[in-house]
Formats: C-alpha cells, structure tokens, sequence
C-alpha cells in the first residue's frame, strides 16, 4: 500500500527530532505547534511519522476539586456520561467506532482533572475528530443513562474501595489530610454523593466546565499538521464557549500538629501504616527535589527504604512512596506493610530514621547520579507512543500553561542539588506536617485471623 | 494522509452514510439485551482498514548456539533485550517446584564479583532496569534489561553477570523465602487472585499449568543447592533466545554478544515434556468464602486449543464477539445495560498445551443471580444463534484494524516474533493473521462455540459471601464451597 511504505520508513520529515550533543548522548525534543482557536479551545500538534497512527488526547480543566459538598464522585460520573451519546453520536457508538476500526480509547478522572483519549489508524482522523467535537458540542444525556452510569460508577467503587484491603483508609487519609474541602474528598466519591447526583447537575456540570475555552486538545501523529489543523477547526470552532468557571481554592492552612487515625478491616491480612507529608505543590523547585528525594528514599531495590526496611530489617511485606504531585498541595506519600511476626512500632521507627538521615546528611554522589538518570529515562520513554506525548502535552498546558514543560521537565529536574534535596526534607517530612493512617486487620474468629496483631 | 480532507462537511457525511451501509447495518430492531448500544451512523469513518507491514527481525546464531533475534527500532534512544532460556516452572523437579521461579529471582542477588546491593546500585544508577522471573507453568525463564543506548555497555555487562555468574548466596534465599511466605498471605486477600488460582486448579487438575502460586510447604522445600543445578542444567546457550529491540544495529550486537555470551559453555539440557491437558470433570460451581465481600467475583470457562491449532482465528473472533472489550456482548449486556458491573469481558489463551476461554466480571452481591443469568444468556447465545452480519464484521474489522496501532509498540512487536518463535508458527504467522481472520466465517465462529464452550463441562468460580450467594448459585449446578486458603469447608448442593 501506497500509505505503509513512507510509514514505516523512517521518516526524516518527522517533528520528532533526536540530536546528539557532546554533554548529554541525545535528546528528544518534541517540535509542537500551540494554536488557540476562537472559542479558547487550545490546540496541540505534532507531527509523527513513526506509525501510521493518530493520538487525541483532551483535557479539561475540571476534576473533583471543583466539586461542592453533597456532590462528592460527581466529576468522574460525568465522564462516564460523556460516552452515552451527543446529537449526531449514539449511547457508546464513540468506543464501538473507535474498536471497530482498530483503536482504543478511554477516559480518567482525578483531583485536578478530566482526560479523554483515543488512539485510532491514520486514516481515521476525521472520525476521531468529528466524535470528539460531537460530545464537547452536544451532549446528549438522559435519566436512564445516568442511572445506568451511576451502577457502573458505584461498582467501581465497590471494586477499588470498598472490596479491597486498605481500601476505606486511602479514603479516610485523604479526608483526615485535608482542610481545605477542595483536596479533602475522594475522587470516586461517596455512595450517598454519587445517589444525589441528578439530571439537573450533570446539564449544569456540562454548560459550565465542557466548554472549549476550559479545555486543551493535543492530536499527535501520522498527519500534515496544516491539514489537521483545519479539519479541528471545522469541527471544534463553532461551538460556543461559556463564561469562565468559577476558580478554586486549593490553599492549606498550615498544619501544626500531626493527625493519625486507625481503622480495623476485616478484609486485611497484615498491618499497614501510611505515613503522609502534605505541601508540595506540582512543578515547583521544591516538587523536583522531592523527586529527588524520592528517588533516594525509595525507588528501586537500591532504595534506603527497601535496603533497610525489606532487606536488611526484614520488617515489612513491602514499602513504597512516591511524591503524589497536584496542581495545589499534594503529598509525599509512604505506605509501609507489616511483614508477618512484626511490630508496626518497629516499621515506623525505621521508616522515621531514614527520614532523619535524609534531613541531617547529604544523599550520596550515586543517589544524585540515579535520580537524573532515571527521569531522562522516563522523560525519554513517555514519548514512545503517540498516546504519551498528547497527553503530556495538553496536561501541562491545562495544570501549567506551558505545554513546553514537555522538553524542559527533566531540566528542571537536572538542576536539583543535594542541598535542595535536604531543604525539602527539612521542610515538608516533619512529624508535625504528617497524617499517620494505619490499618489492621480486624480479628475473625479463624483463618485470616492468624495475621499478628500488633499493639 | 487522510482522504477526506479536500470533501466539506456535508459531502463527507454523505460519503460516510453510503460507506456505512455496508459496514454497520442501520439501527435496527434492538437485539434482546442490547439496550446497552444505539448506532446513529453519523460519524464520518474511512471504510478502508490499514494495512500495516509488520518490520522485519534480524536474526542469527553465534557459534555456540545462542540464538540472536535484533529487531531495530529508532524512533528513541532506548533499547530493550531480554534472555528468554527455554526451561522454566514446566521443567520444576516433582519434589522442587518453584526451582526456576526462585532461580530467576535470584538473579540479581549476588553473583561472583557483585553483591545484591551492588548489583541494586548499579542498575539504578543507570537508569537502567534488569529483571528476571519465571512462572509456575510458563516454558521458558526470562531475563530482562532495558535502559537508554548511552548506558548499553554498562547494562549488557550486569545483564551478562547475571545470567552467567549467580551465586545463589544463602542468606539471599533465606530471605527470598521470607519475602516470599508473606506475599503468599497477602494474595490471599485479593479476590481476583482467589478466583484465578481456583480456576487454574479446576481447568488443569493435576497438570502443571494449574499452579499458580507455590504453597507454603513448597517454598519451605526449596534449597539454594536445587537452584544450582537448574540453573547449571538449563541456562545453556545452545538452549536460550536473545532478543532484543531498539535503537541497535545488529552487526553491532552480534559483535557484543561473541564478547560476553562468546565463552559461554553448550551442555546437555534435559527435555521439558508438556503431559497432555486432560478434559475438565462435568460442569460444578466453586464458590470461595470470603465473608465481608461487598461484591461477588465471578469466573468462568472451558478448556480450549493449543496455539497451534487451526481453530485459533476462528475462537480469537468469537472472544471478540462476546467479550473483547468494552463494544461487545458482556460489557454492552451485563454493564451498559443492566447495570450490574463494572466491567465484564472474557478473554481466550492457548500456548503449547491447551488454554482457556473464560468470561468474569465482579458484581455486587445483590445482583449476583442476575450476572448469571446473562452470563449464561452470552454463553448460550453465542453457541445457538448465527451472529448478525454487521456485529460479525466489526468484530473481525476490530482484530484486523489493530495492527496498526501495534507498530507504536516496539516490545510488543518483538514479543510477536517471540511467540511465534516459541510456539512453533510458521515464519509467516504474523504477515497471514489478518488474512486468516478476515476468512473466518460465521458458521466458523458457531461452530468452535459449540464445540469449546461446552455447557456441560463449565466450570465457574464464584468469590463472594456465601452466606448470600450459596442457595442463588445452587440454582446453576452443584456448589462445592473453599475457603480463602483454598480449602474445601463443607460439601453442599444436590446431587454429588
């Protein structure tokens, strides 16, 4: 076929660029152009001639911190509600046409935002437009529908929270945490919540946050990006857009003294403790040292935390932390489970002298070394597929406005110096800054029961 | 590249509307149980399916008898290669399973220059990831490194370390052991894992690939000197694949692999014989008691095919049709229209002894009698009615439209040339599947449901509260009820 063979070849017209220098073997910088059209839509292109594929990533600006109390859950049914029709689309004929002709697509929803992507053959570009501009133009929602989606919603509740071991505390961490209602919820919502939700909020929920000046749409791919370009324009440009929604308020009083909660589950086995360090807001100098941190403390089998804690020790079952980046106040998160014949006390004692080590000494030449290693790693590797880079892209320019941080994220991160490293530690990883959640398991009469109980 | 663009809007639909009639019939009269999906058939849609060429691996062999597989990929500086040595849990002594599980874990625990933290350090210092692992019942043990292509000399040397110089130390396997035992008892607090092993028991009996996780006793079995001899025995390069895809040339691979695998001894390996799958008993529900279960988690299924067989295409269409994904029967039936789930899909396996086609969806405890009336609904529908014409061709345009997207995955494309490898397909598997899928047949597809989804040989696990579920599952068949250590707590329903 005419189209395969300049596909597959490697194209030297490809915006994907991959230079060698003396001082770093090779970058990868992604050529994009940053259009906004009429309405506010802000558009996203590159050209990538690698696969004979188009990405459509679109983010809006909306997530479950733009939820008000009673509605908890809300921003996540609604986009569910975004796949049972528009005008011209039918209930799931978006996902059926985007299957049916060798794609896939899907949708995410978390505090600070709601993504929709598709990945689809070349050759369908126009389709993957048309039924994206059809749902931001024209949603088309009914009782039946919603209540449907509500039973969908409701069972992925029961399967991620409510069935699961430690389920019900990632939730009451979260509520603990935060003061600030905005943060201070979970993102699937409450059952109650989720039963409240009404015709009425998913029309008002759509007018005021699906509108294209509250959103970004980045298409990466196998196309002519002028061609592209005026086929999103006449999908997308008529449709009208809205006043600006209301703004959030994600600030934090300061936290003075540590919160901990304990919570008995029948459906654990073994004891775990979460220990959380709120403050760190998302690509700011002090997100990228935490990274840092991060990276030190607990990524990979080289890691203090699991050298110490799982190997040397023998204390745990297993332990991880990462830094959960929000656009306002996120968290350093460590969750540390209880190795059979262990004693909670223990693990957090060990988990804090780590914490004190960090603080007090220097990471080490070869922790600094790993750390950048591994995110030019990752920095590089999220632009395999076309999918990764649209996404990036119309994240960072919703979160950020810089849909650029793309190329220049790792540089931030470059630039993090061992001292930045021990400031953040002094900063955030106080005991007064922490939420401690720890679970156990709730004794039953046989069985399960034999999992130490820990006081 | 689209063929589209010079056509306004209004063209364009009309175009479409005509293309479409051949594709999707127009909504017609709603198929009982489909309220799930509406077509307006508006969407503007190329009715031309992509044809992809699939890239072409470079291959050889060094003169010990490794064989090489390099599949270039330049799009990033990265790379991906892996040690896949042809013996693994299948190859397990009676008295020893789990020895190729604990062998590859090992690994990087220490070999005879380098500690475990050494060898730790080093990899994440790079970046870098190595790995290695083998299954329970998977054929072969595989070894893993991937990294940036600046850092390759550095990784393929920890890589070859790893697999040449293991040391196997002890105090490594006591607390591999140790990590081990605990992981045991915190699978058994996911549902989805109690299903899985229950499942893999009653498809499989006494064959091997009913082993899904090592018991307690079994790991407490192994000893570090066990480990040893596997891997004396097996990881031999006369008996080992080398693969690797990325931004490589071959002629310089090949020249790095005679520098590091180039001294690396041949033996004599031990064959893997794979005993012959026997048929599963008559059709029972197993149903696990996990008390406090909000939702019930439900598996189902037949033995199926060995990969080789012809009847492959014809079973990868009907899983398609019935479960493939979120456009067919159970997620449209059991989700978009009832209400009941989350999710419900099936999926359908076959390797060099025969897999299983199984359909699950977790469902709360209400509606558990519900979920299986159209479970079975699917189940006999699919084996009783011819599917429509449109519904068929979807499902054949979804395998077939699939490959394209397939070229964006490097690994995925290297672990195409792999399985045909491994399985033994002919050299031209991959270039024909498309062809072979697009001949595939209704009648076809009727007849391998009738033929594999035997109803009178299904085999359904259920985790849930049996204290609600128990008297709704015996209206499907006989009960026999486990608890979550998997051990039968007090025969029940009619009719053993």
């Amino acid at each position: 076929m005419k189209q395969t063979k300049h596909l597959l070849a490697l194209s030297l017209a490809s915006l994907f660029v991959v230079t060698a220098s003396a001082q770093q073997a090779r970058k990868v910088k992604v050529d994009f152009k940053d259009v906004k059209l009429k309405n506010g839509l802000r558009v996203l292109l590159v050209e990538d001639h690698n696969a004979p594929v188009v990405s459509v990533a679109i983010t809006y600006d909306v997530g479950s911190r733009n939820e008000r109390k009673g509605r908890t859950g809300f921003a996540h049914l609604f986009e569910h509600m975004m796949f049972t029709g528009s005008q011209n689309v039918g209930k799931n004929e978006y996902s059926l046409l985007i299957d049916t002709n060798g794609g896939g697509n899907n949708a995410t929803t978390n505090e600070d935002r709601t993504l929709y992507f598709a990945t689809v053959p070349s050759n369908q570009l126009d389709m993957i437009l048309f039924l994206e501009a059809d749902r931001m133009r024209s949603l088309d929602v009914t009782q039946d529908n919603l209540d449907t989606q509500r039973n969908a919603v409701q069972e992925e509740r029961r399967r991620g929270v409510d069935n699961q071991p430690y389920g019900k505390t990632g939730e009451k961490y979260q509520e603990t945490m935060y003061d600030n209602f905005a943060y201070k919820h979970s993102v699937i919502g409450s059952m109650d919540d989720l039963n409240a939700a009404s015709l009425q909020d998913v029309t008002d929920f759509f007018r005021i946050y699906y509108a294209p000046n509250n959103a970004a749409l980045a298409v990466v791919g196998d196309f002519k990006a002028d061609v592209a370009l005026a086929r999103i324009k006449n999908y997308f440009e008529a449709i009208p857009s809205q006043p600006a929604p209301p703004t959030v308020d994600t600030t934090e009083p300061e936290q003075t003294a540590e919160r901990r909660f304990t919570v008995e589950d029948p459906l654990a086995r073994l004891p775990q403790i979460v220990m959380g360090y709120k403050g760190i807001v998302g690509n700011t100098a002090d997100a990228y040292a935490m990274q840092v941190l991060n990276q030190a403390l607990a990524t990979g089998q080289s890691s203090r935390f699991y050298q110490k804690l799982v190997k040397e020790k023998e204390l745990v079952a297993g332990v991880f932390a990462f830094p959960n980046t929000l656009r306002g106040n996120g968290d350093y998160q460590i969750t540390a489970t209880v190795a059979p014949g262990k004693r909670l006390e223990d693990v957090e004692a060990a988990i804090n002298e780590e914490i004190v080590r960090i603080q007090r000494e220097p990471i080490a030449d070869w922790e600094l070394a790993k750390a950048k290693n591994s995110s030019r790693r990752s920095s590089i590797q999220a632009l395999q597929g076309s999918l990764g880079t649209a996404t990036r892209l119309s994240q960072n320019a919703v979160f950020y406005n810089d849909p650029n941080l793309i190329n220049t994220q790792f540089d931030k991160l470059a630039a993090v110096t061992k001292d930045d490293v021990q400031r953040v530690a002094n900063k955030y990883l106080k005991a007064t800054n922490r939420t401690v959640a720890i679970t156990l398991p709730q004794a039953k009469a046989a069985g399960a029961g034999s999992a130490v109980n820990d006081k | 590249m689209n063929r589209m663009i010079s056509k306004s809007n209004r063209a364009l639909a009309t175009v479409v509307i005509m293309i479409l009639a051949t594709i999707l019939a127009p909504a017609q009269a709603p198929k009982p149980s489909s309220k799930g999906l509406v077509i307006k058939g508006k969407a503007p849609i190329s009715k031309e399916v992509l044809k992809v060429k699939l890239p072409k691996a470079y291959e050889t062999r060094l003169s010990n008898g490794l064989q090489v597989i390099v599949l270039e990929q330049h799009k990033l500086p990265t790379f991906n290669m892996q040690m896949i040595v042809l013996s693994g849990g299948l190859a397990d002594a009676q008295d020893q399973h789990g020895a190729a599980q604990f062998t590859a874990a090992l690994l990087r625990e220490g070999t005879k220059t380098r500690n475990s933290k050494q060898i730790a350090e080093q990899v994440d210092s790079l970046g870098a990831s190595v790995g290695a692992n083998s299954g329970l019942s998977s054929p072969d043990s595989r070894v893993s490194a991937s990294g940036l292509t600046d850092n390759f000399d550095q990784i393929m040397e920890l890589f070859a370390d790893v697999i040449l110089n293991p040391s196997f130390p002890t105090d490594e396997f006591n607390k591999l052991k140790t990590r081990s035992l605990a992981q045991l008892r915190q699978q058994r607090s996911q549902p989805g894992f109690l299903a899985s092993e229950m499942f893999a028991k009653v498809m499989y009996g006494s064959h091997p690939a009913a082993r899904v996780s090592l018991s307690a006793e079994e790991i407490q079995r192994l000893t570090p000197d066990a480990l040893q001899k596997f891997h004396a025995l097996n990881y031999k390069p006369n008996n080992a694949i080398f693969a690797i895809v990325g931004d490589v040339k071959p002629d310089e691979i090949v020249a790095k692999l005679e520098k590091t695998f180039g001294a690396w001894q041949r033996g004599d390996v031990p064959q893997t014989t794979i005993p012959k799958v026997s048929e599963t008993g008559p059709a029972k529900i197993y149903l696990i008691n996990r008390t406090s279960s909000v939702q019930t988690n439900l598996l189902l299924g037949n033995l199926t095919i060995e990969r080789k067989d012809p009847d492959y295409y014809a079973l990868d269409v009907m899983n398609q049709v019935v479960g493939g994904g979120a456009s067919a029967r159970l997620f449209l039936n059991l989700r978009e229209d009832k209400g009941y789930t989350y999710g419900a899909y099936s999926r359908f396996s076959a390797s060099s002894y025969r897999g299983t086609f199984r359909a699950n969806t977790e469902v709360r405890t209400e509606v558990t009698k519900g979920s299986m009336d159209e479970l079975m609904y699917e189940l006999k529908r699919i084996r009783d009615e011819k599917v429509a014409p449109e519904e068929f061709d979807r499902a054949k345009r979804t395998i077939i439209g699939s490959f394209a997207l397939q070229l964006e995955s490097p690994q995925g494309l290297l672990g195409n040339i792999i399985t045909q490898k491994l399985e033994g397909l002919p050299a031209d598997y991959w270039d024909t599947y498309t062809q072979k899928i697009a001949a595939i047949t209704q009648d076809d597809v009727q007849r391998v449901a009738k033929k594999y989804l035997d109803l009178s040989r299904l085999q359904v696990v259920a985790v849930g509260d049996a204290s609600k579920i128990t008297d709704v599952l015996k209206q499907y068949g006989t009960v026999e009820i486990y608890d979550t250590e998997g051990k039968p707590v007090k025969s029940s329903g009619g009719g053993n």
